[in-house]
């Protein structure tokens, strides 16, 4: 996966994305216990020149030409089918804009944080949504007092109050 | 003899509720709670490892049952 990640440094170091950070179930596993995942999700954002039909094209071109090939909706780089996500609310821009610096071995990786995670877990809220936010509840460490400023900031705070008892947690 | 439809016997429903088996079973799910906090503790590189070897067991299963699986990640490229 370094060599992954290293292809998402490329991609920023060209100006491809503004900026990328590890999300999904793989962001997750920074957390909790590893479980099983197929795809690396990774949210981007891209300049201002880029509209929001050709978003993707120039990075799509940029894997291709290094040798990258399409799989569904996935692009496989080297050997990991990513799936490239614009950051698409204000949740999803804060959660990258203030994502944590990381090292995977030798390669500096850029990885949401626990609290915002969490909080995009319970804005979509599918069924994968809540179990996996109650194992981050159970075993990941994180900051409460930022989880709540975040909830409160995008408007969670009222489902948190709703949904939390259904997660054991005050 | 216990049987599912008719339920347990006394004997059986009488262990179920001692405490020494609500202990047992309590130091058993603390240990299994440890252990997946044990895990969450672990590197990424390390978890990595474990989710392509969880993707290796999910391919090998679906594949022998016939089932259509998605590949596990080649980290060899």
């Amino acid at each position: 996966m370094e060599k992954t990640i290293a292809v998402l440094n490329d991609l920023k170091r060209n100006g491809l994305v503004e900026d990328y950070a590890i999300a999904g179930a793989m962001a997750a596993a920074f957390y909790i216990e590893p479980a099983l995942t197929y795809d690396l999700d990774v949210f981007i954002a891209v300049p201002q020149t880029v509209g929001p039909i050709m978003i993707l094209s120039p990075i799509y071109e940029f894997l291709h030409n290094r040798g990258c090939v399409e799989a569904g909706e996935h692009i496989l780089v080297e050997g990991v089918p990513v799936q490239f996500l614009p950051v698409h609310n204000p949740l999803t821009q804060e959660a990258l804009q203030e994502a944590r610096e990381i090292i995977f071995r030798e390669t500096p990786a850029r990885v949401l944080r626990a609290e915002h995670l969490m909080a995009i877990m319970l804005q979509t809220y599918r069924a994968k949504d809540k179990a996996r936010l109650t194992l981050m509840l159970e075993q990941a460490e994180f900051d409460r007092q930022y989880f709540m400023e975040v909830l409160e900031r995008h408007g969670l705070a009222t489902k948190w109050a709703e949904s939390g008892n259904s997660f054991g947690v005050e | 003899m216990d049987s599912p439809r008719n339920g347990p016997n006394p004997e059986t429903r009488s262990a179920w509720n001692s405490p020494e088996l609500a202990s047992l079973m309590e130091k058993l799910f603390a240990a299994k709670k440890a252990r997946r906090v044990a895990l969450a503790r672990l590197p990424i590189e390390e978890k990595v490892r474990i989710i392509v070897e969880l993707q290796r067991i999910a391919y090998d299963i679906r594949s022998a049952a016939g089932a259509s699986a998605p590949k596990p990640w080649d980290l060899s490229q």
